[in-house]
């Protein structure tokens, strides 16, 4: 495909580049969610240049080809100017330019106007990655002003509503960014695995362009393995490969429990002491045995373990967190208790019930089902546990299907018994004490109002993460059922693209809502469709503190003026907080008042900050047993018994299964033999492999990134493209039974045969306004939301589905060379 | 320029962080009939093997800045001249477009730049060096991959480097004989190449 001529023709770009008299800022990179530091030079209030920081802590001086490109970025001609409000029916792609005062004002009185008449739960806002927005606490506008439960994003999805709901579950509340459990010790580590995560495409998400940090530990003889259908970049690195079905992470997991454990591989002192591993589970009802149920006027918050000494049940107490001091609590076995109606029942410690859980999951059962051999799981599951402090990078892959929560579980379970959780080296909770990340309360009866679509850790009471569930909440705009949506504010975010089928609800709801702002840096498929368009300046037109990448505090100042009229978020939020009789939300003058305020508890100010731009997390692990993790100071885990919860106690409370159970994807040959004939292969979407050099919807309008991939890529292999008459270059349609989109294909033999990966989050931002292209190589018109879901997340199935290819005729008009008739 | 194959995984951070330095034109705002031009290209060498077994590798391409360079030889107005710390260089005033030197240079490593009407490659960042700065695919690299150095001063890391690697060692296209200034580490699982 190099040196071929093609036919995409962007907006050319005029930048001017000058080497003469520079100044040189330090700042972070915002491009992504990686926390590389760079060197911004400047010559007369124009950027001319990035280039990585050799001190930035994560990145150890390089940059990454966004970053490069990021000139081209701010100076983009697709980029917004300034406030537009539409002109002629909407969605006819017409626009007129407005003045800021004008665009504000409409909106804050279109805004207070709906939710007077229809409640704030009326007004539906939608997030999407931003650059920058984790600084604000713009909850409290959406909290505190609109008084709105139902914010919708991709977090069901993505690593925010899947994986902190099981760290919660688990471990508790933890602070800081340590509460998505995304964190890991790469510098340190002896083993890595990278589970469904390509590492090097997916740079990004905390990983500040860690290649090299990954690089230099492999360098000094760090084993890596890695987990994954694909043979990606990083597979070029492993010690060992487990090529894994799409969609049995889950067994794979237990099969490498079911080694660690039985052969006795895994931190028993660790198990014994911190975990609710002796609590013993009933037989009759699958639950924990609480004293409550062992006499009349006992604790429920008193749970049961085997005194193996005395024979005898023992209490320990999860308010005084003791209980069990010299006493040696059984792990194994099952033991007759007599509870309060004097039955006795069956009860088995909860380390026996996960015993009898993964028994099934031997590797040469397990091979049957992951396609993985029985000899590498063994060999990768004892590297794992030998080669301690060992980290597991755990991709998004596992987040995206309806086993999403059971699979993460397993998967945290190993960090936690293997003794990997919070050490040097390990799965470590980074934490910045007395950073400050506030935001306003919802008011509590709004709270009823949430359109959780049914699923628990949509309620921010189980997940700490305040959202609703987004393809109800399209569902509810669409159809008004449970109520109708009647706003939309669209906060950098892309849902035509990005949200799960949209040509079901979203589409219909963007054309029925009686009010649509939207806030953003370009033109795109889904804010076509606003009434009011309000241009964000680049992370490198703003001031502002994150502590969600690895290491510390990052701070990223304003390198340049705002480009055009385009304004942070912190202004679009002060200007509605204080125009909707809310000024007391939002007291902060500036973007820097505000970084000084969150910064404040921590002893330094933004001034003191951006000298560096980095301000490390103190190195202190195992934080358990320092009584770090817990609100009240005491050693243990800010879970409801104390203990590090193996078995989820609010997973039993909320009626899920409280431990990691198999099952096989909704669609596959096993359990849909019918379907697999119509349609033969796996599919993956949303690989971060294919959506290289982009980060998800954002950058194919930059020039140096579109050239690296100027087509949607989806891989197949060779034999299968043969049997198919499909070329490599040649345009293919894939479709499930939702839907279909068309891509260009890749042969290549580093993909299974029986399996197809198809690039998410495409559109094409030069084809015509107002489309641009939105459904034409639009992998979520073959994705149902409404379908087979995670039960405790509402997580969509986008892994593991089965769909057909076949040739298309050509690509989409205008697209390739193709000039239609 | 020292480049170790084992580290570099292929991402490209050095193609686009050479654009932005020397202010390439992307491929797409090429003028008609042009295809623009890297002064560095990645191939990706593999896979070989079938599914799952597999073996790849990643090799960056810059210009090797020949002791015996090709291009030099080949070029009829002497256009292309090696100063002495063995930078090979073309001097845009006297390039005719010819187009000799792209068909000499067994690397590829030469483009038309059909605005400019001239021949254009890596400079090893000179504007750069000569400020005792690092080039800017080596800056950028993302696995520290590269290094670059003097190799005439035998005590320079990059002159120990490329000593220790032993047999490790690797030259491109060694059997032309242009004596490249731009050696290799030897991916350690391969094949593929031969010394």
């Amino acid at each position: 495909m190099e040196g071929e001529q093609f036919e995409v023709k962007l907006r050319p770009n005029d930048m001017a580049h000058n080497k003469g008299d520079e100044k040189v800022l330090r700042t972070t990179c915002f491009l992504c969610h990686g926390g590389c530091i760079l060197l911004a030079h400047v010559k007369d209030g124009k950027l001319i240049k990035l280039e990585g920081d050799p001190e930035g802590p994560l990145n150890l001086g390089s940059i990454c080809e966004k970053g490069s490109a990021a000139v081209q970025y701010v100076y983009s001609p697709y980029r917004l100017k300034y406030p537009l409000k539409r002109a002629g029916e909407r969605g006819e792609g017409r626009w007129e330019r407005i003045s800021w005062e004008e665009a504000l004002d409409t909106t804050a009185k279109k805004l207070m106007e709906i939710k007077d008449k229809y409640g704030g739960e009326s007004i539906a806002y939608a997030w999407g990655t931003h650059r920058v927005v984790h600084s604000y606490p713009r909850f409290s506008f959406y909290n505190g002003v609109l008084n709105t439960p139902n914010g919708i994003g991709i977090g069901h999805i993505c690593l925010s509503k899947t994986r902190m709901p099981v760290m919660n579950v688990t471990v508790g509340p933890v602070p800081g960014a340590a509460a998505i459990g995304i964190l890991r010790d790469f510098d340190r580590a002896n083993c890595i695995v990278a589970w469904g995560d390509t590492l090097i495409e997916s740079r990004n998400d905390a990983m500040g362009g860690m290649g090299k940090r990954l690089a230099n530990n492999l360098a000094k003889g760090c084993k890596l393995i890695v987990i994954d259908p694909v043979f990606t970049r990083i597979a070029t690195k492993a010690h060992l490969r487990l090529p894994v079905r799409p969609g049995t992470d889950l067994a794979l997991a237990l099969s490498w429990l079911n080694v660690i454990i039985n052969e006795n591989l895994y931190d028993r002192d660790f198990v014994e002491k911190w975990t609710n591993a002796p609590f013993l589970v009933r037989s009759d009802k699958k639950k924990l045995l609480r004293e409550s149920d062992l006499f009349t006027g006992g604790d429920p918050h008193k749970y049961i373990v085997w005194d193996k000494d005395r024979r005898v049940p023992r209490a320990w107490d999860s308010h005084s967190l003791a209980g069990l001091e010299n006493v040696d609590p059984a792990l194994t076995g099952s033991y007759g208790i007599v509870l309060a109606d004097a039955r006795e029942v069956e009860c088995r410690p909860v380390w026996q019930v996960i015993k009898d859980i993964i028994s099934e999951w031997d590797p040469v059962k397990a091979e049957i089902v992951t396609w993985v051999s029985a000899d590498k799981i063994r060999e990768s599951a004892r590297m794992y546990a030998k080669h301690r402090p060992a980290c597991i990078e755990w991709g998004v892959s596992m987040s995206q299907c309806s086993r999403s929560t059971a699979t993460n579980q397993a998967i945290l379970h190993l960090k936690a018994i293997t003794g990997n959780l919070d050490v040097e080296g390990g799965n470590i909770f980074w934490h910045i004490p007395g950073y400050r990340m506030p935001a306003a309360p919802l008011p509590p009866e709004k709270e009823e109002k949430r359109i959780t679509g049914g699923y628990a850790f949509s309620d921010p009471r189980r997940s700490p993460l305040p959202s609703a569930h987004q393809p109800a909440v399209w569902r509810a705009a669409a159809t008004g059922d449970p109520y109708p949506i009647r706003a939309l504010y669209g906060e950098s975010s892309n849902p035509l693209v990005t949200h799960e089928k949209p040509d079901r609800f979203v589409l219909s709801a963007l054309k029925k809502l009686d009010f649509i702002l939207w806030t953003d840096i370009t033109m795109t498929p889904s804010n076509e469709w606003a009434d009011i368009i309000l241009p964000l300046s680049t992370p490198f037109e703003r001031d502002w503190v994150h502590d969600g990448f690895d290491k510390g505090i990052f701070a990223g100042q304003a390198v340049i003026e705002p480009v055009g009229e385009s304004k942070s978020d912190f202004d679009v939020f002060r200007e509605l907080c204080h125009r909707m009789g809310c000024p007391d939300l939002w007291p902060w003058k500036t973007e820097r008042e505000l970084c000084d305020w969150k910064l404040e508890p921590v002893g330094i100010t933004f001034e003191d900050l951006i000298e560096t731009c980095f301000y490390p997390a103190p190195e202190v692990w195992q934080k358990h047993e320092k009584g770090l993790l817990r609100p009240d100071g005491r050693p243990g885990y800010p879970t409801a018994s104390g203990k590090l919860e193996l078995y989820a106690s609010k997973l039993e409370d909320a009626g899920l299964e409280p431990l990691p159970k198999f099952s096989y994807p909704p669609e596959s040959y096993e359990l849909t033999p019918q379907l697999a004939r119509e349609f033969p292969f796996i599919l993956i979407t949303g690989s971060r492999e294919l959506n290289f050099p982009y980060f998800h919807t954002q950058y194919h309008y930059v020039p140096w990134l579109r050239e690296i991939q100027l087509f949607p890529p989806m891989l197949i292999n060779p034999d299968s493209a043969g049997g198919l008459a499909i070329g490599d270059g040649d345009w293919v349609w894939i479709e499930t039974r939702q839907g279909k989109a068309r891509f260009k294909a890749q042969l290549t033999k580093r993909i299974h045969p029986k399996v197809i990966s198809a690039c998410h989050a495409w559109w094409y931002p030069e084809l015509p306004a107002p489309e641009h292209g939105v459904f034409e190589s639009n992998i979520n018109l073959l994705v149902d939301p409404y379908g087979a879901t995670d039960p405790a997340t509402g997580t969509t199935e986008l892994r593991g589905l089965l769909c057909k290819v076949y040739k298309a005729e050509g690509p989409p008009i205008g697209v390739d060379g193709h000039k239609g008739d | 320029m020292l480049i170790d194959l084992n580290r570099c995984t292929g991402c490209k951070a050095c193609i686009v962080a050479c654009k932005q330095e020397n202010d390439l034109p992307p491929r797409l705002d090429a003028p008609p009939g042009s295809k623009g031009f890297s002064y560095i290209r990645v191939d990706v060498v593999g896979p070989e093997g079938e599914y799952p077994d597999l073996s790849q590798y990643y090799l960056p391409v810059p210009c090797m800045h020949c002791a015996n360079a090709p291009c030099m030889k080949a070029c009829p107005t002497a256009a292309i001249y090696r100063r002495d710390d063995g930078l090979v260089l073309i001097n845009a005033a006297e390039c005719t477009r010819c187009e000799e030197c792209l068909g000499a240079c067994p690397y590829e490593a030469i483009s038309i730049d059909a605005g400019e009407d001239i021949a254009r490659k890596c400079t090893l960042c000179e504007h750069l060096i000569d400020r005792d700065q690092q080039p800017a695919c080596v800056s950028a690299c993302n696995a520290g991959a590269m290094t670059f150095g003097n190799l005439a001063d035998g005590e320079a890391g990059i002159s120990r480097a490329i000593r220790e690697a032993g047999d490790k060692r690797y030259i491109f296209k060694r059997e032309m004989g242009t004596d490249p200034s731009v050696y290799y580490i030897r991916f350690g699982k391969a094949t593929l190449e031969k010394e």
